[in-house]
Parts: structure tokens; C-alpha cells; sequence
């Protein structure tokens, strides 16, 4: 199974966090708290779509709103399979950072 | 809140929404707009503007993955495709590849032509800082440009004028050059040492600054070296001997001047040393040399010209209104129209022609193929109609059938680039070039290459693309689309476009052979056959009454004279300095004058119509006397010339004849003033008129008599009417290659017709079967279909005609001397063309005659 890159993970983890509002917006200020990158709307989209494609989230539609010219917020849950993503990365996380003491500038 | 709601930017939110995949689009989208507005509201206008079109930039990345791994994808299945069609119709798509592979030959023949006469000249490191100064001069009634100039001119130029940094005179010159028993004529240039500063000619021995220091010095080409000593000799130092009386010491070995430099030379003597020949290196009345100039980099031409304006009005010069212009050196091939110009020429218009004709070729053989493939096509039809069943849509179908076309396009181009690599010889040969193919060496040839293929495949492919993926698929399985009729026309389109290419070039074939028949036969006002001639060598010179002696006494021989020029050579001179009695002092008219010995009208046959010709019964006639030629008589308004006075630069003559005007220079011009004068030391050429019986032996004659006079230089000779031919040779390759093209354009040109043919017949098999059963006669058939095919013949003809007219007028108004295109012409060439349709046409047409109704109709 395909590892999480680095902005799917976060984009994952701030859909859990925001529970029923994760949509569009709200996950990019997420991101943008998470990262101190002040991320494009475009640029989370990306990821979104493959995470779609490959089936760690679903959306739910909500009512259209006119601010969105007419259409409606759509929301994103984490599927099984994303939540499995999640756990996966994170033992990986913990494997790799294990045995590293505190890393300090300039040491080996 | 109330107010107006704003909307964000149009294009921004088209673009978006096609670089947003599907799945997220809805919701990626009313998150713009959100944003959009909420950034309105807080940031304002501008900066929400701003934002939104920045999404554009954060959206690309994904947007480009996405188009490459979908774009892998396709382009795998199509490719499968393609392939499994092209092997399924081996037949079929060997005549395709084949069809094209002709067109992108022939076109990627002439574009190496193209290409080389635009690259010349370019690979000189200062080529943009070169210029070749010339003469705009005005006399009383016509204004010109000399390409050559004074002597004096490049240095005076260099001192006075602080940007022009460098200079160079240039004169061609051909030296006899021997060494030990090596005897040879060779070509080069008397220059100035700055010729090795300012051009790229490298030297493989010798220092390029003193080189050609020393006034006997002489630089030779890596040709000539080998030519005249051989492996394992050290040439530096050397001494050779150049025309008997000078001494020459070889003093550096150059790389062999490049094919594509205007400047074509084997050897580079000083060029002071043109004092020693006479040349007026020192005066500024005589223009006889061709000066180049160097200006420092990043000045501008015009800020220069504009500087040299009345620079010549100090200098004794004789032309009185003559101003400067500089032409750029990477101009002086293709772009040169002016008088007395050895270097350049006007090509510029044969690499345009060129050009055309390549892109021509290219497209008829484009059209070629879709004709030819209009049949097979349709039986594809099913196949789209089952592809837009599952979901194709119409761009991806015409990705597909373009990407077919273009498949078979680059397999047409490894079949080009081998046929290439074989023809190129015989190529080179006729056309008397080294023309290059190197497309792993040459970048620009590789690239002029993809373009030709892809411009193939895009264009042949361009009419089934569109028109099989328009296709509807319900049609498509009720099998009621492609009748054929739909789509006839563009077809016809095609093949009637084919056809008026092949009589375009049908007439003008005919026109290039007719003009150069006429010129051939035309009579000049002088006797062009049987008049064979030698070069008279400056051994002979002192002899020359005594070989006219000798030759008289053969008996075939009958009149012998001497000349500087050859009647269509030119001239040995002109200037406009003649002044006569009754001359207006303001009139600066040009004479063009050529030296004779006596009994040249004999030999030529020219008639004289007033006064009488040189003859050794008056001994004043040398220096003291000439003979004009009618149109000189007009221009200066004598009625009765003869015992008048024309003189020169303060040389008294009387002129004591008047000849009728006869064709000293190529048709291509129109009969200019001209002065015969007997100056016997002078001359290079002795002429004799011979008798046509058994002239092998007068020529064994000659030789021998050659011989005598001659003990080392190689016996040579030439027929005038040879000489005039080679006039125009330019015009003979001209006439052979449209020959070529013509063939090749109509056997192009029949295998589209050929194709309609046989597609129509296929369609029309059911109503041919009918009415042979209801009693049709064969010839009425045959009529029937071939009726429709004649009529788009006819119609070729009447559009071809008019511009074949246009086109060729254009073309004759180059020659003083022309044919007229006469009716006659057109009528052949139509008759030509609808007699070979005919045929094409007449076999498929036959076939269907021939057929047995029962096949035809047998499933209903």
C-alpha cells in the first residue's frame, strides 16, 4: 500500500480534526495553522482529488449557499481506508523518528 | 449584505474549470467564488482579483500530472491501434507511407537548397559588422548601383570615418601559376592583408598577421597545396612562378574556402601587388574593385551611410553624383541586384520560388494520401461509432486518427531520411553543390525535419480526423452515414486543387522551354555557329599577325580577328566620359565599349551600315578611330556619325563607321550604346569563322598552330555558340527542374484521381447495376462516370490559366528578349491534361461497365 505524501497526511489528519465542517476552506486554514504555509486553494485541491480518487474520503453535499454563485458546500469524511492510511503513516512516522534523540543544529 | 454581488474573473474561472478535475470541480469551484467574495468583503476588490487568478498557479502542477499520466495512457491504446492497422493493411500502407515519403523527399531536397543559400557567409565571426560599400550613381538618364569602387576608397575610408575600424579591397584574379612542372590555372583574389582580420578564414601554416606582408607573398587553399606539391613537401617558402614574369613565395596554406561563401577564392595574393598589372590602386577615377568595411560592433548602418553622404563629393572621382551605401555581407548573395557585381546575386527570388514549390509539393502529396484513403476510411466508420458508444469523446477520437497520421508520418520520414541519404548525390551533381545531410550533427536540420513530419501527419491526417469523428453512432450502426455524397465535395475540392497545380506547372514548363528555345535561336546580329575561338596568351600577343597568317592558310578557316570580349561577353569598359560635338555638358550617359582587332565584323558577319570598318589600308585607324553601333548614334543625336568626333578623357577619336546593333550581352538586356575600337595590345581572344565541313580537322589545325606559340600551357578552345549557352544555364536548370516537377506532380496528382475513381465506381456500383439491366450501353456508362470527372478538369483548367498567365509574365518581364506565351499553350496543356485524367478515370469506369449487374444487386 502506497504511503501518504506529507500534504495528504496533514490534509487527512485537519478532515478528522474539523469533523463536520471539513470543507474546501476550512481545511486549507487547517493546513495553513498546521504548516505556517500560507497554502493556495488550488494547491489543496490537488491532493484532494487523488485522496477522492483513491477512496480516503467521501463528500457530502450541504445547501447551496449564494456567496458560492449558487453552489453547495461539500463535505469530506474519512473513509476506512483513510483512516487505515492514517494509522499506517503514523507507525511509520514513529518508526523512523524513534531511535533519534533530540535533534540540536549541528550534530551528527 | 445588499449590494451588487461581484463575480469573479471570466477567463481566470474558465481556465480553472478545466484544470480542475472532474471529482473536485463542483466544490473546488464554490470554494473559489467563496474565498472570492469573502476577500472582497475584507480585502477588497483588487487583491481578491489577484487571489484568484494566483489559484491558476497553485492548480498547475496537479493539472500537468494528471494530463500526462491520462495523455501516457491513450497514447498507448492508440498507438496499439494504429499499429495493428497499419500491419492488418500491409498493401494500403506501404503506398501511404510510400505517397508521403515521395512528397517529404522532394521537400526536404529543396529545403537543403533553401537552406544553404540562406546560410552564406554566416559563419564569419564578424559577419554582422561586415558591409560591402557601394556606388549609387546618377547619370542624366538612369540611375544605378556599381558593386565596385575606387581604389583609394577603403583606406581613405578607414582614416577619415572612426567606426570603420577595418577595411579590405578585393579583386578577382586568375594567375597561371607553375611550379616545377605543374602548370594550372588558377582562380583567387588580389586582397588586403585585413581579409584574414576581418574574415574567418583560417590558416592552417603561416602567421595571419604578416602573411601577406611582403609584396611577392602569396596564401594558397589546402587544394592547391596538395595539388601542386604533394604529401611530405613543405610549400612554405617555396617560390612559384605566376605568368612568366613573376615570382611568388608561398608564405601560408589556408583551410579550402566553404562551399557557402560568396567569396570563392584558391589563393590571396597582396593586393599592391595589382600595381604591377596596371590596376589604378591609386586613382580615384577608375571604379574596378570591390571594397569591404568593418564597423565597430553595435553601430548602426544607417548612422554610418548617413555619415558617408557627399564623402565622395571631395575626391577627384569622374562620376559626379555618386553617394555611398553599405550592404550587409549576409545580404550579398541573395540580395544583390547592382552592375559590375563578380560576388553576389539576386537569388533571393529562386530561394522564395523554392520554397513555395517545397510547401506545394508537401501539401499535394498530403492531399494525396487522404484522396487515396477516402474509401478505406469509411470502413472505420464502425469503429468510432462504437468508440463514442463507450464514452469517446469527439476530441479524443480526433487525437486518435491524428496521431495515426502522424505515426504514418514519421514512418514516411525514416523512409525519407534513407532515400535522401541515396538520391543526394546525383542531387549535388546536378545542381553543383556539396549540399550536407547530417540530422545527428546538424540541429537545425533536425528540427526543419520534425516540423516537415509533423506538419505531414497534422495536414494529411486533418480530413479524417474531422470527418470520421463527427460521425454519429446511431448512424453509424443503421449503416446510414458515409453515403458519400456528404462529403463528395470536399473531396472534389481536393482533387481539382491537385489537378490545377499539375497544369500550373504543365504551362509553365512549356513557357521555360519556349523562352529558352527562343533565346537559343534567336538571331543576335552576328553569327553565333561556327565560330570557334582560343584564348590568345601573352606569349601569342606579339605573334598575332603571324598566327593569323598560319591559320588563314587552312582552307577551312576562313576569316580570323582578335577581341577583348566575345560578342554576348560584355564589354571590356564603360564609363560615361565620351564626349562628342553637340553633347549636353549636363548628360552623363554610359557607352559600354569593347577592343577589337581588325576584320571582326568579317568574323562576326555584323553588318556595317555607315561608313566603313577597321582596315590595315589606313594606318591611323589604331588610336585615332572608331565604330559606334546604331543606338549610340541615337543617343547622341548624330544622324550622320561618321567623321565625327568622340572623344575620351582628352583622346581624340573620329568615328568612322556606324554598325547595326546586334546583341553584345545575354537576352536579358536590351541593346545599350556601344564603341568599337582597334587596340591590338589589348586583346584576349582570337576568333575564327570556319567552314562546318570536317571541323575536328580544323581544330587538330589550331592545335598544332597552338602549339607552336605555346610550349607549356594545355591547348583550349570553345564553340561561340557554347559560350551563349552557358549564358543560360541558369534558365536550362530551370526548364529541367520543372520538367521533373511537372512528372512528378501529375503522376501525384493521377493517383488522387485515381482514388476518387475508384471510390466512386465502389459507391455506385448498385446504380450502374440498374441501369445495365434496364438496356444502358457500355459506352454510356463510361460516359456517365467519367462526366463528372471531366467537368472538375475543366474547371482546373479555367482557374489554372489566368495565374499560370500571371505568373509567367512575371517571370519574362526579367528578359529584354521574350516570347510571347501565345494561346496555343493553354489549349495544349488543357488538352494534355484532360486526355490523361481521361485515362485515369477510364479504367475504374470500365470495370464498373464491365460488371455483372446480378453482383451488384444480388443483396438488397
Amino acid at each position: 500500500m502506497k504511503l501518504l505524501s506529507r500534504i495528504e497526511e496533514i490534509i487527512l489528519l485537519s478532515i478528522w480534526k474539523l469533523g463536520r465542517d471539513a470543507y474546501g476552506m476550512a481545511i486549507r486554514d487547517e493546513v495553513i495553522k498546521a504548516t505556517g504555509v500560507n497554502w493556495l486553494l488550488g494547491a489543496i485541491y490537488g491532493p484532494l482529488g487523488r485522496l477522492h480518487k483513491n477512496g480516503y474520503v467521501v463528500t457530502v453535499k450541504g445547501d447551496p449557499t449564494p456567496e458560492r454563485g449558487g453552489r453547495a458546500k461539500v463535505y469530506y469524511k474519512l473513509t476506512k481506508d483513510g483512516v487505515k492510511a492514517l494509522q499506517k503513516i503514523r507507525e511509520v512516522n514513529a518508526a523512523i523518528w524513534q531511535d533519534v534523540p533530540n535533534l540540536r543544529l549541528g550534530e551528527k | 449584505m445588499t449590494g451588487r454581488r461581484k463575480k469573479p474573473p471570466f477567463f481566470a474561472k474558465r481556465l480553472l474549470e478545466h484544470m480542475i478535475d472532474e471529482t473536485v470541480r463542483y466544490q473546488a469551484m464554490g470554494d473559489f467564488e467563496e474565498q472570492f467574495n469573502t476577500m472582497c468583503r475584507e480585502k477588497g476588490t483588487l487583491l481578491a482579483h489577484v487571489m484568484y487568478w494566483r489559484q491558476i498557479l497553485a492548480v498547475l502542477p496537479s493539472f500537468l500530472y494528471s494530463i500526462i499520466y491520462w495523455s501516457s495512457v491513450m497514447i498507448h491504446n492508440y498507438l496499439k491501434i494504429a499499429l495493428r492497422n497499419v500491419k492488418r493493411h500491409t498493401g494500403y500502407s506501404f503506398i501511404n507511407i510510400s505517397g508521403l515519403a515521395i512528397g517529404m523527399t522532394c521537400c526536404v531536397l529543396i529545403l537543403l537548397l533553401v537552406k544553404e543559400e540562406l546560410s552564406f557567409d554566416r559563419f564569419h565571426e564578424n559577419a554582422d559588422d561586415i558591409y560591402r560599400v557601394l556606388q549609387d550613381i546618377q547619370f542624366s538618364d538612369h540611375t544605378t548601383t556599381w558593386a565596385i569602387t575606387q581604389g583609394p576608397l577603403g583606406p581613405a575610408l578607414e582614416d577619415e570615418i572612426p567606426e570603420i575600424i577595418n577595411s579590405a579591397r578585393i579583386k578577382r584574379a586568375s594567375f597561371r601559376l607553375k611550379y616545377e612542372e605543374k602548370y594550372f590555372l588558377e582562380e583567387g583574389v588580389l586582397a588586403d592583408p585585413a581579409i584574414l582580420e576581418m574574415y574567418t578564414f583560417p590558416l592552417i601554416k603561416g602567421p595571419p598577421e604578416t602573411v601577406l606582408d611582403e609584396p611577392n607573398s602569396i596564401v594558397i587553399s589546402e587544394r592547391m597545396a596538395e595539388k601542386y606539391f604533394g604529401e611530405g613537401i613543405e610549400p612554405i617558402g617555396k617560390v612559384v612562378n605566376v605568368g612568366t614574369q613573376y615570382d611568388f613565395t608561398v608564405t601560408g596554406i589556408m583551410k579550402n574556402v566553404p562551399a557557402n561563401s560568396h567569396l570563392q577564392f584558391d589563393f590571396i595574393a597582396p593586393f599592391v601587388f595589382g600595381r604591377q598589372l596596371g590596376y589604378t590602386v591609386d586613382i580615384w577615377s577608375n571604379s574596378t574593385f570591390t571594397t569591404y568595411i568593418q564597423l565597430q560592433r553595435d553601430i548602426s548602418r544607417e548612422d554610418i551611410v548617413k555619415k558617408l553622404h557627399g564623402f565622395l563629393d571631395e575626391k577627384p572621382t569622374i562620376e559626379e553624383n555618386a553617394q555611398l551605401n553599405l550592404q550587409p555581407l549576409t545580404k550579398i548573395r541573395l540580395h544583390s541586384d547592382y552592375e559590375y557585381d563578380g560576388f553576389g546575386s539576386n537569388a533571393i527570388v529562386y530561394v522564395y520560388i523554392l520554397s513555395i514549390v517545397a510547401f506545394f509539393i508537401l501539401l499535394i502529396a498530403c492531399i494525396n494520401f487522404m484522396n487515396l484513403n477516402t474509401a478505406r476510411y469509411m470502413n472505420r466508420a464502425r469503429e468510432v461509432g462504437l468508440r463514442k458508444v463507450v464514452g469517446a469523446k469527439r476530441s479524443e477520437l480526433i487525437q486518435q486518427f491524428f496521431g495515426e497520421s502522424i505515426l504514418l508520418s514519421i514512418l514516411a520520414l525514416i523512409l525519407t531520411i534513407l532515400t535522401v541519404y541515396i538520391i543526394l548525390p546525383s542531387f549535388n551533381t546536378f545542381f553543383e553543390k556539396q549540399l550536407p545531410f547530417n540530422p545527428s550533427n546538424d540541429l537545425q536540420l533536425l528540427t526543419g525535419l520534425i516540423i516537415i513530419t509533423l506538419l505531414t501527419g497534422i495536414i494529411s491526417g486533418s480530413y479524417p480526423a474531422l470527418l470520421l469523428s463527427s460521425f454519429k453512432p446511431v448512424s453509424v450502426i443503421q449503416g446510414t452515414c458515409g453515403s458519400g455524397t456528404t462529403h463528395s465535395h470536399f473531396r472534389k475540392i481536393l482533387v481539382v486543387f491537385q489537378y490545377i497545380l499539375s497544369i500550373l506547372l504543365i504551362i509553365c514548363t512549356m513557357v521555360v522551354y519556349k523562352q529558352l528555345s527562343f533565346m537559343r535561336d534567336a538571331p543576335l546580329g552576328f553569327q553565333k555557329n561556327n565560330i570557334v575561338t582560343i584564348p590568345m596568351s601573352v606569349d601569342m600577343l606579339p605573334e598575332y599577325d603571324v598566327i593569323k597568317e598560319k591559320l588563314l592558310e587552312h582552307a577551312n578557316i576562313t576569316y580570323v580577328t582578335a577581341v577583348s570580349n566575345l560578342p554576348t561577353n560584355g564589354y571590356s569598359f564603360s564609363n560615361s566620359l565620351w564626349d562628342w560635338d553637340g553633347k549636353n555638358p549636363d548628360d552623363e550617359i554610359l557607352f559600354r565599349a569593347v577592343l577589337v582587332h581588325y576584320d571582326y565584323f568579317k568574323t562576326f558577319n555584323i553588318d556595317i551600315i555607315q561608313g566603313r570598318a577597321f582596315s590595315t589600308e589606313f594606318p591611323g585607324d589604331i588610336n585615332n578611330t572608331c565604330i559606334i553601333n546604331q543606338t549610340a548614334a541615337q543617343v547622341m543625336n548624330m544622324d550622320s556619325p561618321v567623321g565625327q568626333r568622340l572623344s575620351n578623357s582628352g583622346r581624340n577619336s573620329t568615328i568612322i563607321g556606324v554598325v547595326k546593333d546586334y546583341n553584345f550581352r545575354s537576352l536579358h538586356f536590351s541593346i545599350e550604346p556601344l564603341i568599337l575600337i582597334l587596340y591590338p595590345d589589348e586583346l584576349s581572344r582570337i576568333c575564327m569563322a570556319i567552314s562546318p565541313e570536317n571541323s575536328p580537322g580544323t581544330i587538330r589545325y589550331i592545335e598544332s598552330i597552338w602549339k607552336d606559340f605555346n610550349s607549356d600551357r594545355p591547348f583550349e578552345y570553345t564553340f561561340l555558340n557554347e559560350d551563349i549557352d552557358v549564358l543560360y544555364t541558369m534558365e536550362n536548370k530551370l526548364g529541367t527542374l520543372s520538367k521533373y516537377s511537372t512528372f512528378l506532380a501529375l503522376f501525384i496528382a493521377c493517383l488522387g484521381l485515381f482514388g476518387l475513381a475508384s471510390y466512386t465506381a465502389e459507391q455506385r456500383t448498385k446504380e450502374v447495376g440498374i441501369r445495365k439491366v434496364l438496356g444502358a450501353s457500355h459506352s454510356g456508362i463510361v460516359l456517365l462516370l467519367s462526366k463528372e470527372f471531366l467537368r472538375l478538369i475543366v474547371y482546373a483548367n479555367f482557374i489554372a490559366w489566368p495565374i499560370a498567365y500571371i505568373a509567367m509574365s512575371k517571370w519574362l518581364e526579367g528578359y529584354a528578349y521574350r516570347t510571347d506565351i501565345g494561346w496555343r499553350l493553354f489549349v495544349l496543356s488543357g488538352i494534355l491534361g484532360i486526355a490523361i485524367a481521361l485515362l485515369t478515370v477510364s479504367y475504374q469506369a470500365l470495370r464498373a461497365a464491365n460488371s455483372n449487374p446480378v453482383d451488384s444487386l444480388r443483396y438488397e
